[in-house]
């Protein structure tokens, strides 16, 4: 058995407690959590939260992220990772890494990140016990069984996409991206001379430092990078990791309870691939739990990073604005998708229709800022109904083929919304109540999309004409899917100019292109400095 | 007025069944053990209840239409099915507030109540005036700002009105309330707030004083100018009038404000002792004062310094605006639940069984809320236990704290960030 599997295995030794242990990475170190017994992991009892609730608690420097078992109450499952200390994360050796890291060629970037995608490739397929399998998939991994995650993380691991990414986001028409990572780049431009400069011979004469002929170059600097990331998507942490890597940065990467799992595997991975690699070494892939100051006070502390990368919450965002108000900090704000059918589609393409709008909703479960919450019909009432009935049963396929366990929590959320905001929907709904695995709901009138739940449920609202939904379009809206493609066409320009990030057809809305505009912004080229160099031609 | 519906043929049952749920609450108070058949009246009225909803309150017939409720149903269906949280009572437009349209107010209001409200609106410009109107109408509204921001309001018809007024003096000290025929009950109240019943907790303070032999409103508006400090002087006259007069005092108010009145009496003249059998009754929690909140224990020492009694007349009660009655807090740090409403505990999943003890969200039944839907999920965590208590009490109670509820944290890429219309 190699080292990562056994690594691996270790985590869930304890499984049959209803306890998984997984390490942290702390720049190419792995950090190990105490073997607490689970007696001393268990929650106060008096808390008055209610028995099945979630929680996170620090206990003996120790993190413990506890999720409901799903059956009787009070019992759950413990996923335990390390505290470590939050200025062993912080790198302050500019000259090492200049150096070291930032001084790696590309292609050995690109060499590391194939080393890496072949170490999660070999755990695929192994036979885990099923107590493993139903505590990974159903609490810390959105659902779906640990291969599919493999798989997932494999194909986001690619070092051709990712060299792409790197030159289409950081390239110039004279100069691919790789070039200015790896160093200073010639500009073939006229260089004017400073104001000052020029004044100089009226200052000093004859003695006056004669003119030089420069040529300027430009270098994409690495970065030292605090990536704070959302749990909505676990992809999220991983997505964010390789924005940071294919830059070169000094990584640390804050998981959020939900998606520690899933960046676990990549921490071992990487570890056993190379854990002296200057990549390995320059990474840490850690959890605290959001808004701890022990940890905040310390990493938002000005000149620990040179940037800061936050997803999440207005919560998340105005808390790092505030203590982290020199930081330069690319916010990732919580963003959604919409559908847009008109009414070409009816009745003739009902059913197809149909399937690619459940397509779209479908999206990380319904969680990423691509997923489509609202779909919007273009006819009559009795036209919207039909695309319900027709949207449920293909919902209904979707959660035959990947089944939807809502936890407590959300389908009290759910319930809630048949008594509140959508009380006066005409509600579509799949599974054997009250346990719903998804559902439909058409609304007459405006709502407030905050209450949406985001859990495999689907708003549908009518139009009399595709243009009456730009005065619902905002900045916070990343994508539409749109059919037929003539809509598409005729609409898109006014989605842009409200801030709508990405208009696609329906049903094709989580396609991408490596270096694809991520929230309307070339993330890549605001994680690194570029800096300028003038030297004598 | 209202134009009450004069099809209504469980109301009589309804009514019926109250009146033996306050005989109950008044044996309750003073200390008796109920047994099952109590725990049944209170079930029948609940159903009844549900029936009667279904046939006059729109929003709550929509509920029970969209799950096929709207026959007879057991009272766990009610729990799991019925219940509705307390932002029903502010499921308005806010721009209907902030823009002045009572009519859309009033029609929204009339939604969530037993009848047609046709209340004359011509010329209404502020919360105060319209709230005049409608009880012209028939209609008493109370309003709660809550912790949220956003205003509740409850509208109550005059049976529901006076549920509200009289329910928590039935199971009370009866020694308090009793009065020979045509006088009045020998106590004096000092109310440490402003007075006036637009709100749940200014209504109970309103109630209590109009009760009383001598009341006092620590906020009277007297005209002196001076406020604050002249308020205070003036709260230590009538505390030091009704010791003169050694007769007792109950004091009543919001925590915060009776920590404040406690400083000011320790600061100005040092402990004030009250006449022998005086109370202090705080409610309505800290809300927007959680800056200023004490642990309980604190409090009651604080009161004890400041006015010489002993922690077990120091009593906190808990309800919310949409109740009709009130939890009484206990020297063992319950608050109980009085036989005129069922209490349950629902998991995160909103489901829950009458009858049931646990630990979870706390929702109330509340069968003497005739004019609105009184099946209230609160946003309060607690532990619900039945059974005896150290004080002597017995049946339901919230055993330790009663905490918010956390609130649903958004988190991720996917999402929405802000109110925003769709």
């Amino acid at each position: 058995m190699s080292d990562l599997a056994r690594q691996l295995e270790a985590c869930f030794a304890a499984a049959d407690r209803h306890v998984i242990r997984v390490p942290a990475l702390v720049k190419g170190r792995l950090c190990s959590p105490p073997a607490l017994e689970p007696e001393q992991l268990a929650p106060r009892s008096d808390t008055g939260a209610p028995e099945n609730a979630s929680a996170v608690s620090r206990i003996e420097g120790t993190w413990v992220i506890r999720r409901p078992l799903g059956g009787a109450a009070g019992e759950h499952w413990l996923l335990v990772t390390p505290s470590p200390d939050p200025r062993e994360l912080i790198e302050t050796d500019w000259q090492g890494l200049a150096r070291s890291l930032y001084g790696l060629p590309f292609r050995e970037i690109e060499r590391f990140i194939g080393a890496v995608q072949e170490k999660v490739l070999s755990l695929r397929g192994r036979q885990w016990p099923q107590t493993v399998q139903a505590a990974a998939s159903q609490r810390f991994l959105h659902g779906q069984p640990l291969d599919f995650w493999l798989d997932h993380l494999a194909e986001l691991l690619d070092p051709e996409g990712l060299a792409d990414m790197v030159d289409r986001q950081l390239g110039k028409p004279w100069a691919s991206g790789q070039q200015f990572l790896d160093g200073w780049v010639g500009v073939d431009a006229t260089i004017r001379r400073g104001y000052v400069a020029r004044m100089a011979p009226a200052v000093f004469g004859n003695a006056a430092p004669v003119p030089r002929r420069l040529r300027a170059q430009v270098r994409a600097m690495p970065t030292r990078q605090l990536h704070i990331t959302a749990g909505n998507a676990p992809v999220v942490p991983i997505v964010s990791f390789l924005y940071g890597l294919v830059t070169k940065g000094v990584l640390v990467v804050k998981s959020p309870a939900e998606s520690n799992l899933l960046a676990t595997m990549l921490a071992l991975a990487m570890w056993a691939t190379d854990p002296e690699h200057p990549v390995t070494r320059a990474t840490s892939l850690v959890y605290w739990k959001g808004g701890d100051s022990r940890y905040e006070d310390v990493l938002f502390a000005p000149e620990a990073f040179d940037r800061l990368v936050v997803w999440g919450s207005p919560e998340t965002v105005g808390s790092v604005r505030a203590r982290a108000p020199k930081a330069k900090t690319i916010f990732l704000n919580p963003r959604y998708g919409l559908s847009l059918i008109g009414r070409a589609a009816f009745p003739d393409h009902m059913q197809e229709v149909a399937m690619r709008g459940s397509t779209d909703t479908l999206i990380a479960n319904q969680l990423a800022c691509w997923s489509s919450l609202v779909h919007y019909v273009e006819g009559d009432e009795a036209t919207a109904l039909a695309y319900c009935q027709a949207l449920q049963q293909a919902l209904a396929r979707w959660d035959e083929h990947a089944p939807n366990v809502l936890s407590r929590a959300t389908l009290g959320q759910v319930r809630l919304l048949r008594r509140t905001a959508f009380l006066e929907g005409t509600w579509f709904t799949n599974g054997t109540p009250p346990a719903i695995s998804s559902a439909v709901v058409y609304l007459r009138e405006p709502f407030d999309l905050s209450v949406h739940p985001t859990c495999r449920l689907v708003v549908v609202r009518r139009l009399d004409r595709l243009e009456q939904i730009f005065p619902f379009l905002n900045s916070s809206i990343s994508t539409i899917g749109v059919y037929p493609t003539r809509a598409l066409i005729e609409v898109r320009d006014g989605c842009a100019a409200a801030g709508v990030s990405n208009l696609f057809p329906l049903g094709e809305c989580e396609g991408l292109f490596a270096g694809m505009p991520h929230d309307g912004m070339q993330i890549l080229g605001e994680l690194v400095n570029w800096t300028t160099s003038m030297i004598d031609e | 007025m209202v134009s009450r519906d004069t099809d209504d043929p469980f109301l009589k049952d309804i009514l019926a069944l109250h009146a033996n749920l306050l005989r109950a609450a008044q044996e309750w108070g003073q200390g008796a053990t109920l047994g099952a058949e109590v725990e049944n009246l209170r079930r029948t009225a609940l159903c009844l209840n549900h029936q009667r909803y279904c046939r006059l309150i729109p929003r709550y017939r929509t509920l029970a239409a969209g799950q096929n409720l709207l026959a007879a149903v057991d009272p766990d269906t009610i729990v799991n099915e019925l219940m509705f949280t307390t932002d029903l009572f502010k499921s308005y437009q806010p721009a209907w507030l902030s823009g002045g349209d009572f009519v859309a107010l009033t029609d929204w209001l009339s939604s969530l109540f037993s009848a047609p409200i046709a209340a004359s609106l011509d010329g209404v410009t502020d919360i105060s005036e319209w709230r005049t109107r409608l009880r012209a109408a028939g209609v008493f509204v109370t309003y709660s700002s809550g912790t949220s921001g956003r205003m509740s309001f409850v509208p109550r018809d005059q049976m529901t009105w006076n549920a509200l007024r009289r329910n928590s003096t039935a199971y009370a000290d009866r020694s308090w309330f009793a009065a020979a025929p045509g006088q009045r009950p020998v106590f004096d109240c000092l109310v440490a707030g402003p007075q006036g019943d637009g709100t749940g907790i200014q209504g109970a303070g309103a109630g209590l004083a109009s009760w009383a032999t001598r009341s006092h409103f620590l906020f009277d508006g007297a005209p002196t100018g001076a406020k604050g400090p002249d308020a205070y002087e003036r709260a230590i006259a009538f505390i030091r009038g009704s010791r003169e007069a050694e007769r007792r005092l109950l004091i009543f108010g919001v925590p915060f404000q009776v920590r404040r009145l406690c400083d000011q009496v320790l600061a100005r003249c040092g402990p004030l002792p009250l006449a022998s059998g005086s109370m202090v009754v705080t409610g309505g929690g800290w809300k927007s004062f959680a800056g200023e909140r004490i642990p309980r224990h604190q409090l009651e020492e604080l009161i004890a310094s400041a006015f010489g009694i002993a922690r077990t007349q120091s009593v906190d009660g808990y309800s919310t605006a949409e109740l009709s009655c009130t939890l009484i807090g206990c020297a063992e740090g319950a608050y109980h639940v009085p036989p005129l409403m069922e209490a349950v505990v629902l998991d995160e999943a909103l489901m829950g069984n009458i009858g049931a003890e646990g630990t979870g969200i706390l929702g109330f039944l509340d069968p003497f809320a005739l004019s609105y839907p009184g099946f209230i999920i609160t946003g309060d965590l607690g532990k619900l236990r039945s059974g005896g208590c150290g004080c002597g009490r017995t049946g339901w109670f919230i055993d330790g704290e009663i905490r918010r509820a956390p609130g649903q944290e958004l988190r991720g890429c996917g999402g929405v960030m802000a109110s925003v219309t769709a």
